[in-house]
């Protein structure tokens, strides 16, 4: 899998205090690509405090959502929305943790507090598997269905924007972004991944 | 030899067919089932190899599916993923042990080796196992048998997921002689593992015997690896097997050899092979009696009847031949018998033929001589004279030739067996031929063989009977004796012939060997010769002696004479050479010389107008040649001389011997025109009565009545019924030998017609008695004759001088 990644940002003043920027995504492939994970970084950027938690459910043996992103030192719950119990669990360097068998609500959230993938998969059920990409800013967004996301009022300043998608060791290389009063032009994102489900190249 | 040749070509004969067909049956079978073991093991390596296939990947899907699910195992996957080294490593033991792995590793998704179970320093033959992982990633899992450090491995490649794939354990089982053994278990063939490139290859585990192994490796690394199956033959009896390619490193191949011996295969092919080259031999063995029992069965009867055959070549014809059987060789037997019964009479017959005489029952010639050889050789030993005594018959042939054969054979029949009856006891009497006999008289001299010859002398006064007919037979004697006459069998008879020759010549009647005779004898076989040379040599020539007629006084005809000047003995008599020329039947050679002569002579003083009839003397010998008639009338034709001018003469002992051929040659030359005389009569026994039968119109009176008819008053009695009987049958008489004037006026006057004589002339040569007549010749002493000199009458004469 290659780990460099082709970013192409354009930046555009957004409505209100802040300029919106609207960034494409694609495959190796050109294609737009649907739930990849994009986010801005900056220095600028002051920590927010405690991130709210965030949840990902296990519904009909799937995660829901299947792809997530979350700040750093978010609390992540895994409630079991299914009659059988699942076992969470993920081997990834960001967090390594084991949910032992459970049904319901567990009783602690996971507190993600490294940036990085997560791949999250259940002991019971190999097929299960959902990623989490944990990220140091509070700027991020996953592309609708047709490969786009748009951040809202952006406060203009320099940027560096990142994409990732599932599969991916490590997000694409950052690309700096200015963003000015006004909207920003369309960015657009590519990265060497492949749609979930199409398989290994 | 022949026959042990015909024995042996027939048994080998039949071995050869035998053997031929038996060893194409082998060659045949051989192939047919060396084929067939071949194919059988080929099919087996067939089933085999599929079965090894099928084992080695099921061997393969079964370490697959145990390493997949360990490395499902959550702590084993917790440890792989976010363990140290240390942890990893242990937890990969613990897996591989599970499943009795060589070796685990774990490697990443690019197959970089993360950690393994190995020994540090196999760390180099442990790299990246790219290719496998590249394969594992595409079905989500794969094995292959991969050269490790000099080993075989199978590798196992299942993923570590966690739960997408983070990694893949590796599990690596070794290729080995317990694996070889386990498939040779259950495939049933020798299973080699081997690994390495053209020309060097070394083996990783073998379920072949030590020493096998090591033939295999040579033979790969000497001959390369065969495409696809092949048949070598190796300590350890042949071998039928294939390589499959299994697996690669870095360090070469690695090589399934799957073998099968061919021995098991090949077990019921040589049992069979056997059995036939057993059930060959002892047929090849049998045939060879049988064929020898039958050949001898035909060819012992055979080596019997060749030894009959054999006995009867050689003479002895009492081996009879005998076969018992009823077959072909019976058959060939019996008629070999009746061949022998038949050869055996037949020489009896021609035995007793050809030693006896068939009409005397007489020993023949062949006979005697054998006897006379025997005698000889004992009276040598015993110094013993021996006697031969040859008795000839007189003037048989009249016999013969006035009686019949049959007369003639009945006397000597019963001269034989008289014979027999007087001959003493060890004497031989034999028929030597014809009216010959002779008698061996072993023990005795001469002077005893002369009285035994008087003895027989005797005994032939009594005449012999034919149809109660005496026949009067005289017989003449000879005898020589041993050793004085001669000392072979040869010389004996000759002598012995001599003297009876000189008997019969001297009317003696017995006569014993002379050597005079003998001498003169020899002195006639030079004569001979020198006869035959006279002619050439022209000492030959003819005289003539006038005969006058006394009644005319002419010389009308003459006699012609045959005179020999020899060269060296000078004027031989005629008395000496005609009766030897007789003897020999050479007269008939001179007869007709003087014919000849004759004729041309007379023809040339015809042509000179002088006629004279020329008488000319005819032999014994003469008279029996049929054709002498033709050849006057030849003569005479070729020289134009009418045929009254030849006169011919015959004496009354020419035709005695066979008068009835004389007599038609006479006729026939009285037809032919000439005339006949009769010569020297009075000295034979000829009778007149039987001289009329002849056509003879002149008898001679022989020299020895005319003589003396002067002074002998019985002579002249003689003669004058002698001329007066003659004229009585119408012959003219003409006296011989008239030497004086006294008996030519005697006989005148008893009526004689002509005389010869000396008081006339001798005999002239040709040109002599021209002269002659001419009247030129003092010799004409008789002055009261007148002589013609135109010869017209003629008279005959006799032989004169």
């Amino acid at each position: 899998m290659r780990a460099a990644a082709a970013l192409l940002l354009a930046v555009a003043p957004g409505i209100g205090w802040g300029a919106d920027l609207r960034v494409a995504v694609e495959d190796g492939l050109g294609r737009p690509l649907p739930e990849a994970i994009v986010y801005l970084s900056s220095p600028a950027l002051l920590p927010v405090g405690v991130p709210a938690p965030v949840s990902i459910d296990q519904r009909d043996r799937q995660f829901v959502p299947r792809v997530s992103v979350v700040q750093t030192g978010t609390a992540v719950s895994f409630p079991n929305s299914d009659q059988v119990r699942h076992s969470v669990y993920s081997f990834s360097r960001p967090k390594v943790f084991t949910l032992k068998l459970y049904a319901g609500k567990p009783a602690n959230p996971v507190v993600f507090d490294k940036p990085g993938p997560v791949v999250l998969g259940c002991n019971i059920h190999d097929e299960m598997v959902a990623w989490l990409l944990v990220v140091d800013t509070p700027l991020f967004g996953k592309t609708d269905a047709t490969g786009q996301y748009v951040f809202h009022g952006l406060k203009p300043g320099d940027y560096q924007l990142s994409g990732w998608y599932p599969g991916l060791e490590n997000p694409s290389a950052a690309k700096p972004v200015s963003i000015t009063t006004q909207d920003s032009p369309a960015q657009r994102v590519h990265l060497d991944a492949r749609p979930i489900g199409e398989g290994a190249p | 030899m022949r026959t042990l040749s015909l024995r042996v070509r027939i048994a080998v004969l039949f071995l050869a067919l035998l053997a031929l067909v038996q060893i194409v049956t082998l060659l045949l079978v051989n192939a047919a089932s060396y084929d067939a073991a071949r194919a059988r093991i080929s099919d087996e390596l067939d089933v085999g190899e599929r079965v090894f296939q099928r084992l080695m990947s099921q061997d393969a899907e079964r370490l697959s599916q145990a390493a997949r699910a360990l490395a499902a195992d959550f702590a084993f996957r917790e440890a792989v993923s976010g363990g140290d080294a240390q942890t990893i490593v242990s937890a990969l033991e613990n897996l591989g042990s599970r499943v009795r792995a060589a070796a685990t590793l774990y490697v990443d998704l690019h197959g970089t080796v993360v950690a393994g179970t190995f020994a540090p320093e196999a760390r180099k033959g442990f790299g990246q196992f790219g290719e496998l992982i590249a394969d594992a990633r595409r079905t989500g899992g794969a094995h292959q048998i991969l050269l490790i450090n000099d080993r075989a491995y199978q590798v196992v490649a299942v993923p570590v997921r966690a739960p997408v794939t983070i990694g893949w354990v590796l599990l690596c089982f070794p290729v080995d002689m317990a694996r070889a053994q386990e498939l040779q278990h259950l495939t049933g063939l020798d299973v080699s593992f081997v690994a390495g490139r053209a020309g060097e290859w070394r083996s990783l585990g073998s379920t072949l015997p030590p020493g096998e192994v090591a033939g295999l490796r040579d033979a790969l690394s000497a001959n390369g690896v065969p495409t696809r199956s092949w048949v070598v033959e190796r300590e350890g009896g042949m071998r039928q097997g294939r390589a499959l390619d299994i697996g690669i490193g870095t360090e070469g191949k690695v090589l399934a050899v799957l073998e099968r011996p061919m021995e098991p295969a090949l077990k019921y092919w040589r049992e069979l092979r056997s059995l036939l080259l057993g059930l060959g031999a002892i047929s090849l063995v049998l045939s060879a009696v049988f064929s020898v029992l039958i050949a001898r069965g035909v060819t012992r009867p055979l080596d019997r009847l060749l030894e009959c055959v054999r006995s009867i070549r050689s003479g002895n014809y009492e081996l009879k031949v005998t076969a018992e059987r009823d077959d072909e060789i019976g058959a060939v037997a019996r008629g070999l018998d009746h061949m022998r019964l038949g050869i055996r009479e037949r020489e009896h017959r021609i035995l007793t033929l050809a030693y006896q005489d068939t009409l005397t029952l007489l020993p023949n010639r062949a006979r005697l001589n054998d006897e006379l050889a025997a005698a000889l050789g004992m009276a040598a030993a015993n110094a013993t004279p021996v006697s031969v005594v040859l008795l000839g018959l007189d003037r048989f042939r009249s016999v013969n030739d006035v009686l019949g054969h049959g007369a003639g054979d009945e006397v000597l029949a019963q001269l034989g067996a008289r014979l027999r009856a007087v001959s003493q006891p060890g004497s031989c009497v034999a028929r030597l031929g014809g009216d010959e006999f002779a008698i061996l008289l072993p023990d005795t001299s001469a002077a005893a063989a002369l009285l035994v010859a008087r003895g027989i002398q005797q005994v032939l006064e009594q005449p012999f009977m034919h149809q109660d007919q005496p026949v009067d037979v005289r017989a003449s004697i000879g005898i020589a004796a041993f050793p004085v006459h001669g000392g072979d069998p040869q010389t004996l008879l000759r002598n012995a012939d001599i003297a009876m020759y000189a008997a019969k010549q001297s009317k003696a009647g017995i006569a014993t060997f002379d050597p005079a005779i003998d001498d003169a004898q020899k002195d006639h076989l030079s004569l001979l010769g020198e006869l035959r040379l006279a002619v050439e040599r022209n000492e030959l020539e003819v005289h003539y002696q006038p005969k006058v007629d006394l009644g005319s006084g002419h010389v009308g005809a003459a006699e012609a004479l045959l005179r020999w000047r020899h060269p060296v003995r000078g004027r031989v008599p005629p008395g000496v050479f005609i009766p030897f020329a007789e003897q020999t039947g050479y007269v008939k050679v001179l007869t007709r010389w003087v014919l000849r002569e004759v004729v041309r002579q007379c023809s040339e003083w015809q042509a000179r107008g002088c006629e004279i009839q020329v008488a000319v003397n005819l032999s014994a010998r003469d008279l029996m040649s049929e054709d002498l008639p033709d050849f006057i009338r030849g003569l005479l034709a070729e020289h134009d001389l009418p045929a009254y001018l030849l006169r011919l003469e015959v004496t009354e002992s020419g035709f005695l011997d066979d008068p009835q051929r004389a007599r038609q040659v006479l006729v026939r030359l009285a037809q032919a025109g000439h005339s006949i005389s009769v010569d020297d009569y009075g000295t034979g026994y000829s009778s007149l009565t039987y001289l009329r039968q002849l056509p003879v119109d002149e008898l001679k009176i022989d020299r020895s009545f005319i003589a003396g008819i002067a002074v002998e008053p019985n002579l002249a009695v003689i003669v004058r019924s002698t001329i007066e009987m003659g004229h009585g049958l119408g012959m003219k008489i003409v006296a011989e030998g008239v030497e004086d004037d006294d008996v030519r006026r005697r006989l005148m006057a008893l009526g004689c017609d002509a005389i010869q004589g000396y008081l006339i002339s001798p005999p002239l040569d040709a040109g002599a008695f021209e002269r002659w007549l001419s009247g030129a010749l003092p010799e004409r002493a008789v002055p009261d004759i007148s002589v013609a000199s135109e010869p017209t009458a003629t008279l005959a004469f006799g032989r004169a001088g």
